[in-house]
């Protein structure tokens, strides 16, 4: 609490700072739009459907600037920026993804820069814009990853096919033994969707609790996303973790997967964030796209495209921005009581799920 | 002059294939986390050596590769003795089935494997168990054998298939004439005649399919999990994607690798050079079989496996590009046009299409040209250098995947004079060329080996210079097996994802790549739809090949002639 305090007050204080010199931020625009026009952006987001397609707006409102997004898993993403730095290589400007990689992986490595100087626009620095003004950054320590979207999301799920009746209410429920061996998680080793729960579920339950769960229980891995989700879906598993709502939801629309069900408790709450690489060559570049993507035109046309392609999700923290439809706005948190959620993407979540997977390999041995 | 050119191309695949081992030797000291202060120590060997279930991982690596190396071997050189040196039926169209196999998308394949035969809801369980004595599932794809019947049935016995046929098709008949003429059978034929003389074809053949076997991961990780089954290289795997990557144990674990497989390599080398004969000569035949009354019975036995192993997956996978929900067949609104249409309209094929016809023509025409290169410096000259050469075409594929992709990373933007190609298709194209070095370059100079010196000395007789010689009467000789390796790189580029991954940008990114990208938003079935797109083009190149082949009479005609 004492940290998010501490954020509080260095956002105020930054964001007063640029509402102080209106003067300065419209040279400086002027001057990065000026100089932006011929430059090559190399943008880095995630492998997930929607992140590129929400850059396209940008590239047409913006002919000038070439752009280039590569898709990439964040953590092949981690290993390549951080050997190219070693060699003095800085290809990359800005990397929009979910934050987990960037916060634990690519923060302590001081990959990326102060995310502030680039926040030009004052609809953009404004803090009175933004909701949750104490999670506008995933650490204390650094103001470099930018969280623009905090979502809620249900990684686990029921298919009451294979409960044998059991109706799983509540956490303790999943110690039940009828439930032994007909759980499903994900690599427990690396995190993902399916450690995210072991996160959420010791916030939660406490170790005790996780250690009876990991102990007792038989869980079985699934290392990939969709076979973890078949695993539910055909009723193979009664429990599934590490899904993510999108496939449920779009089997669900097909008509199918009539008793799967989220359980009950364990949501995760989700992050998206935007920082800039150390010594990022298109510097201009990288501070046109910041501002328009962080304006109101740019994140309403970034959940526009982002909601064509996902079932949830598409929320941005701007008050000014309202999600594109009723499914995507069951995924807006309550912004205020954010301390209750697990964020797996902020340094007090990513303690937490660090943990959970220790006491994970305590038990069952290190990573194989 | 010749020794000056062997001498530079020897210096450019060393260096190639060396200073990513290096790097990777470097890192395997770094104890640090990856973008913290360097630090030296030798904790990830420590690591590698008393690793928990490091032996766990080892034992089912060997006895994994070693079963379906085993099945593969004596199944897929039968099918490809029956396709190249008899009058099976169909046998041509036969051959191409097995390409179609073995260039199917693996990790759609495989998951068509689950919806089939894992537990309860495997549909082949689901059928069983309506018959009244059959009470519980029959088939289990989440076993040990479960992997080695998905590996069987995707690229074990298909990759031999694929490459020793245009390799038995250069054995002179004569031999098998003769054997038949005194008697021997059929069987008696094979085993006593043909397997001798292939040797050292077959032996280059095992040893790169179980190579590539023991470096398997993605059927490992997606079957072997849930049973607790891992692999050493699911093990390299875990710890490159670990947060934050542990690429100094991933190094460590490769250079383990490559350390226990260098002396096969060095037996190979040993063998090869004492069971060398040359069946393509001035006097050659190639006349067929007849198989008489076994023909059509092993038309039909082929032809059922084929089945099994293209129809099956490759109707699920169509299936799948039309499902809403990839296995829920029960589903209100369960087929759809959809997946077709994002993946046809949705803005992001095209460039990525184009990404991969550049990447795996431009690595296939360079492939086929380097290898052959190098295959003749290694199989028919006198340089001094050739065995060093040799050894270091065995090297790139020690390396799994991802590793290399590392280590093409580290070597591409430590030296300052390689900086300007980093980020560029020519990068992708070099690691694609490293990846398929060893089958491209031992399957050119295994074929070299079939072809009579006497050709050569003879065209040196009548005044053609050795370049001249290579291009008129070796490279018309090999060019069967030239264009398999063609294929091969092409094959490869146009699935490539482990060896590019860390090596690509958005203005690079090929269509496998994309279909990753699918893969890890759950949309399997749009996923699938890439995988078609990824085959058809793969197949399509494979048949023009053969039909441009054919027409241009390329092959043993040239040397009959």
């Amino acid at each position: 609490m004492r940290r998010m305090a501490a954020v509080a007050v260095a956002t105020l204080v930054a964001f007063g700072a640029h509402a102080q010199a209106p003067a300065d931020w419209k040279a400086k625009w002027d001057e990065a739009l000026a100089k932006s026009k011929g430059q090559s952006l190399a943008i880095s987001v995630h492998s997930q459907d929607g992140y590129a397609a929400s850059i396209r707006p940008f590239q047409r409102k913006y002919p000038d600037i070439r752009v280039s997004v590569t898709e990439i898993i964040p953590d092949a993403m981690v290993t390549r920026v951080l050997n190219e730095q070693k060699n003095n290589v800085y290809a990359w400007d800005v990397m929009w993804a979910s934050t987990t990689n960037m916060n634990s992986s690519l923060i302590p490595a001081g990959a990326f820069q102060d995310f502030e100087p680039f926040m030009l626009l004052p609809e953009v620095a404004d803090p009175s814009n933004w909701n949750a003004p104490d999670y506008q950054w995933t650490t204390p320590k650094a103001k470099q990853v930018f969280i623009q979207s905090l979502f809620t999301t249900n990684l686990a799920f029921q298919n009451m096919d294979n409960s044998n009746g059991f109706r799983v209410t509540k956490l303790e429920d999943l110690l039940d033994p009828r439930l032994k061996g007909k759980i499903g998680i994900r690599d427990p080793y690396h995190a993902n969707g399916g450690t995210w729960t072991f996160g959420a579920f010791l916030k939660l339950g406490g170790r005790d609790f996780i250690k009876k769960y990991f102990t007792d229980q038989d869980l079985v891995v699934n290392m990939n996303p969709r076979q973890a989700a078949d695993a539910v879906m055909r009723g193979d598993l009664a429990i599934g973790t590490g899904i993510t709502t999108d496939v449920i939801s779009r089997c669900k629309r097909a008509g199918g997967c009539k008793n799967v069900e989220p359980l009950p408790f364990g949501e995760v709450m989700g992050t998206r964030g935007i920082a800039v690489f150390k010594n990022a060559p298109h510097r201009e570049a990288a501070t046109v796209f910041i501002n328009w993507f962080l304006s109101k035109e740019g994140q309403a046309a970034h959940l526009a495209e982002f909601a064509k392609l996902n079932e949830s999700g598409a929320v941005s923290r701007r008050k000014d921005v309202p999600p594109p439809g009723p499914e995507h706005q069951a995924t807006v948190p309550d912004y205020a009581h954010l301390d209750k959620a697990f964020i797996p993407g902020m340094d007090e979540g990513n303690e937490v799920l660090e943990e959970a997977m220790k006491i994970y390999a305590d038990i069952k041995g290190g990573p194989r | 002059m010749f020794a000056l050119w062997s001498s530079l191309i020897l210096i450019a695949v060393a260096f190639l294939v060396l200073s990513p081992l290096f790097m990777l030797l470097m890192n395997s000291f770094e104890t640090n986390k990856l973008g913290q202060a360097v630090q030296i120590g030798t904790d990830n060997w420590w690591r590698v050596f008393t690793g928990a279930r490091l032996g766990e991982a080892l034992v089912n690596t060997v006895s994994l590769s070693f079963a379906r190396q085993s099945i593969g071997m004596a199944v897929g050189v039968s099918i490809a003795w029956l396709i190249a040196r008899t009058n099976l039926p169909y046998r041509n169209l036969l051959e191409i089935g097995f390409w179609v196999a073995l260039f199917m998308p693996a990790l759609p394949v495989t998951l068509s494997w689950v919806l089939l035969a894992a537990g309860r809801s495997g549909l082949l369980n689901q059928l069983a168990m309506q018959l009244p004595f059959v009470d519980k599932p029959i088939f289990e794809v989440y076993s040990w054998w479960g992997i080695v019947w998905v590996h069987l049935m995707t690229s074990s016995i298909a990759i031999k298939v694929f490459l020793l046929t245009p390799a038995l098709r250069s054995l002179d008949s004569s031999m098998e004439e003769a054997a038949r003429a005194s008697g021997a059978s059929l069987i008696g034929t094979l085993t006593r005649i043909v397997i001798p003389i292939m040797a050292p074809v077959l032996v280059v053949v095992f040893l790169i399919s179980m190579v590539r076997s023991m470096q398997a991961f993605e059927v490992e990780l997606i079957l072997g999990a849930p049973k607790q089954i891992s692999v050493y290289s699911t093990v390299i795997f875990s710890a490159m994607t670990r947060e934050p990557p542990a690429q100094g144990l991933a190094s460590a674990l490769s250079i383990v690798f490559i350390a226990s497989i260098i002396p096969l390599v060095i037996l190979q080398q040993w063998f090869v050079s004492r069971h060398s004969y040359a069946s393509i000569s001035s006097k050659f035949r190639n006349r067929t079989l007849d198989l008489g009354r076994w023909r059509w019975p092993a038309f039909a036995a082929i032809s059922s496996l084929l089945a099994l192993m293209t129809v099956v997956p490759f109707v699920l996978l169509i299936i799948s590009t039309f499902m809403s929900m990839f296995g829920v067949f029960g589903a209100d609104d369960a087929w759809t046009l959809d997946n077709w249409d994002r993946a046809l309209f949705g803005g992001e094929i095209s460039q990525a299409l184009s990404n991969t016809l550049q990447l795996s023509v431009g690595a296939s025409l360079t492939g086929m040209a380097a290898f052959s290169l190098i295959a003749y410096i290694t199989a028919k000259r006198d340089f001094a250098g050739r065995h060093v050469l040799d050894f270091c075409t065995w090297l790139p594929t020690l390396i799994p995947g991802l590793v290399l992709s590392l280590g093409l990373l580290q070597v591409f933007t430590f030296f300052p004079f390689l900086r300007p190609l980093y980020g560029s298709m020519a990068v992708l194209i070099i690691a694609v060329l490293m990846g398929t070095m060893t089958i491209g370059t031992q399957m050119v100079k295994t074929a070299m080996g079939q072809v009579g010196r006497e050709l050569e000395e003879a065209a040196w007789v009548s005044g053609g210079s050795r370049f001249y010689t290579f291009r008129r009467i070796i490279l018309p000789l090999i060019a069967p097996s030239v264009a398999v390796v063609g294929l091969e790189i092409f094959a490869t580029a146009n699935a490539a994802v482990g060896i590019i991954v860390l090596l690509g940008t958005g203005a690079t990114q090929p269509l496998s790549v994309l279909q990753l990208t699918l893969l890890d938003s759950g949309r399997f079935e749009q996923a699938s739809v890439i995988g078609v797109i990824i085959t058809t083009l793969t197949v399509s190149a494979a048949i023009l090949a053969r039909t441009i082949g054919q027409r241009a009479g390329l092959g043993h005609e040239a040397a009959t002639a």
